[in-house]
């Protein structure tokens, strides 16, 4: 059984998240120029736009993290307060909606092709794989007590106290997952009809659904839970509301559109 | 030596990423070490408890220089494959409108003879005169049979004339 103690775990000095989160960055960042260049796009506009949406991230990442305290303080039934909303994390999906949000205003108002967001969702996986082991490492994100056969020994911080049990490594498992994610869209991204694929709804789609299990897999009380479904599951949700909705949209307009063919016709 | 001056400037951006992290969490310990004196909570540690322990600035600066200076350098190679891109895709634009153009040359020399030999050919076919009329010119033709027929019947009157004339004088036809 793997043993793993996460309190006060660096890599040369560096806490073990912010160390794979740096990885994660330096090598998606990479990827996206690679693939920038590669579909002939202005390098320098697209890296300004991304390095401009950066804040805006780390913004709504914090602002979901506070949103998930008060979620939490309900679940729990415990007054809301500022010090509870204090001790929060970030959330990756409000990271996730920053980035796009601002990404996508962004294209709009430079004139640029909103395809660069594909590119954008292939590389959001890569980084959050790299940055699912810096969890691991890190302490946070862990899984439930289980004894199985995948278990494994991990003694991280529970409320200020130090806590020793055999848990799920889900964070393990959402790097894998993830990583698979990367994979998949980079072969869509590599074909020759990357723009028809709808490389940014696929991402959306494929990791809502296999976050809202993994939730459940999931051990953490920070995060906040009310009635066994998690802040991030309710996301999943929402997520999936807005792809129907976009999905009914399109078809409606496309509809339109061979009807409109047909009468010119 | 561009992808070395921007991995360079990576490095540097890293660095100043790495100053502004510190001043950020520095501002935090601050308003949270206010928070402790205002709440009168002596036992209140540090917001950020790793930051502060050992050389850890030191290696998170470090950290985020060489993450600046390969970003930067990846950056500045594919800055210059992207350039490099532009030029060709310029210079095989330049080539195809170098190529248009002499194309566009060839066909008006093209155009230009056709219609000289259109010309010739109009002009030569007007001064036409053709060795056998193809048409059926019927009362000239008979005209003519007419006028021989006639020229016939008067040799053939002359003849017997003459004959007469010879017979009349004593002359024994043999």
């Amino acid at each position: 059984m793997l043993v793993f103690d996460a309190v006060g775990f660096t890599l040369f000095g560096i806490p073990g998240y912010f160390f794979f989160a740096g990885i994660g960055f330096v090598v998606s960042i990479s990827v996206f120029i690679v693939f920038v260049v590669d579909k002939g796009y202005m390098l320098q506009r697209n890296m300004r736009n991304l390095l401009i949406s950066m804040p805006f991230m780390i913004f709504c990442a914090r602002l979901f993290g506070c949103i998930s305290g008060v979620y939490r303080d309900v679940g729990m039934n415990i007054e809301i307060s500022l010090e509870g909303i204090k001790n929060t994390g970030i959330v990756f999906y409000g990271g996730f909606i920053g980035l796009f949000s601002s990404l996508y205003f962004l294209t709009k108002k430079y004139n640029q092709d909103k395809h660069v967001l594909d590119i954008v969702a292939v590389c959001v996986p890569l980084f959050h794989s790299i940055a699912r082991v810096g969890c691991f490492l890190g302490g946070c994100c862990f899984g439930k007590e289980y004894t199985g056969f995948f278990s494994i020994k991990y003694t991280t911080l529970i409320l200020g106290e130090v806590s020793t049990a055999n848990r799920i490594p889900t964070q393990i498992i959402e790097a894998v997952f993830n990583f698979c994610l990367f994979l998949y869209l980079l072969f869509l991204l590599k074909s020759n009809k990357w723009k028809d694929k709808h490389i940014s709804k696929q991402y959306l789609l494929i990791y809502s659904i296999g976050r809202f299990f993994i939730e459940f897999l999931r051990g953490d009380i920070m995060r906040g839970v009310i009635y066994g479904i998690s802040f991030s599951q309710v996301i999943c949700v929402l997520i999936w509301v807005y792809l129907l909705i976009s999905y009914y949209i399109s078809r409606r307009y496309s509809k339109k559109m061979e009807l409109k063919e047909d009468i010119n016709l | 030596m561009t992808a070395f001056l921007w991995m360079l400037g990576g490095a540097a951006a890293g660095a100043v990423i790495a100053l502004i992290l510190y001043f950020l969490g520095m501002c935090i310990e601050l308003i949270n070490c206010a928070c402790n004196i205002v709440t009168c909570n002596c036992d209140g540690g540090d917001a950020i408890p790793a930051m502060w322990s050992g050389n850890s600035f030191l290696s998170v600066l470090l950290f985020c220089a060489i993450a600046g200076a390969i970003i930067g350098l990846i950056y500045g190679i594919y800055k210059m494959k992207a350039a490099s891109n532009e030029a060709a895709r310029l210079r095989e634009a330049e080539q195809s409108e170098e190529a248009k153009k002499q194309r566009r040359k060839w066909a008006d020399e093209v155009k230009q003879k056709a219609l000289s030999i259109a010309n010739a050919c109009e002009k030569n076919a007007k001064n036409y005169k053709p060795l056998v009329s193809p048409s059926y010119k019927a009362n000239v033709q008979m005209d003519t049979i007419i006028s021989e027929l006639a020229n016939a019947s008067e040799l053939k009157g002359k003849v017997d004339a003459m004959a007469e004339d010879a017979k009349s004088k004593g002359g024994v036809s043999k």
